[in-house]
């Protein structure tokens, strides 16, 4: 199983999701978040991955796994290659069934 | 004045021929999953001439090496073999012990494609840390993981199971993120390749 939480806009709510889980959808971002890291917390290790409103990753939390670090030299095609990461992540977050 | 080496930054010495891309990239994902920075010569300049100088400021910046002699063999046209991967494996480890104090904090890992091969030409490191990833590239995810493990002693470390497994998708995903990302998968830069791992590993493992 993967060990990403994602935090992404549903609706009008915010929705946390892990692959192949249900979703649990919250009013806020902001408390979306906070369930996230309890559900990390509780998993003991894990990520969360933070999609602004486009959908776009805008920030990630690490627990219990190794932070990733940014090199010293960015890619030419940065902005193509995060674009098109957000997008495969956020598809395979959403291939699980929502919450009723 | 001296450069103290960066403490998660992993040089990588090694061939960059397409017979070599599928270790290489092995590599790069396993340090980078595993939450080290991936430095290589190629990284400046991907298609420019490879300068002693800069190698050589790249040694003095990372703590850890990994130098692959898998492909120090006689060439098919010149009957010669490369001796780009050793010259850099001198350059390290000269840089280690005659380098200013912090330099001695290095680690070294050294890989082959055959147990004990070296020493029909290079002897003398009998005595490092030599690993044999006979060509599979999850052989060598598993020994940069454990040597990682024990050189940097940080127990957060995920096992070599968990980092193959992720590895495995990330071959799965290439692909299509290629394509999203209007790349071709086998013409890959090293910018590149360390973009699209990095990217990976922070959204999706």
């Amino acid at each position: 199983m993967q060990r990403t939480f994602h935090i992404f806009r549903l609706n009008k709510g915010w929705a946390v999701q892990r692959e192949g889980l249900s979703a649990q959808i919250f009013p806020t971002q902001r408390e979306a978040i906070l369930a996230a890291r309890q559900m990390v917390k509780a998993d003991m290790i894990g990520q969360i991955a933070i999609h602004g409103r486009e959908g776009e990753i805008r920030k990630v939390e690490f627990y219990g796994l190794p932070r990733v670090l940014t090199p010293p030299a960015t890619s030419r095609s940065a902005k193509r290659i995060l674009r098109a990461v957000s997008k495969l992540s956020l598809q395979r977050a959403q291939s699980g069934p929502l919450a009723p | 004045m001296s450069i103290l080496p960066k403490s998660r930054h992993v040089y990588i010495n090694c061939p960059f021929d397409q017979d070599y891309q599928p270790l290489f990239s092995a590599i790069v994902f396993g340090v980078s999953d595993l939450g080290f920075v991936v430095r290589c010569a190629l990284e400046s300049d991907d298609a420019g001439e490879i300068r002693l100088s800069k190698i050589q400021a790249l040694i003095e910046q990372c703590r850890f090496g990994i130098h692959d002699l898998s492909r120090v063999t006689s060439d098919a046209t010149t009957g010669l073999p490369r001796f780009n991967m050793p010259l850099e494996l001198g350059l390290f480890l000269g840089c280690k012990r005659f380098g200013p104090p912090k330099q001695n904090r290095k680690h070294t890992l050294i890989l082959d494609s055959e147990p004990f091969r070296y020493q029909q030409y290079i002897s003398n490191i009998a005595g490092q840390d030599i690993k044999c990833h006979y060509d599979r590239p999850e052989d060598a995810i598993q020994h940069v993981r454990d040597w990682l493990r024990t050189a940097s002693n940080d127990k957060s470390l995920p096992g070599g199971g968990e980092v193959v497994r992720h590895y495995r998708q990330f071959q799965i995903d290439l692909p299509g993120l290629c394509s999203d990302s209007a790349l071709e998968p086998r013409q890959l830069t090293f910018s590149d390749l360390r973009m699209l791992v990095n990217a990976w590993v922070k959204a999706i493992r």
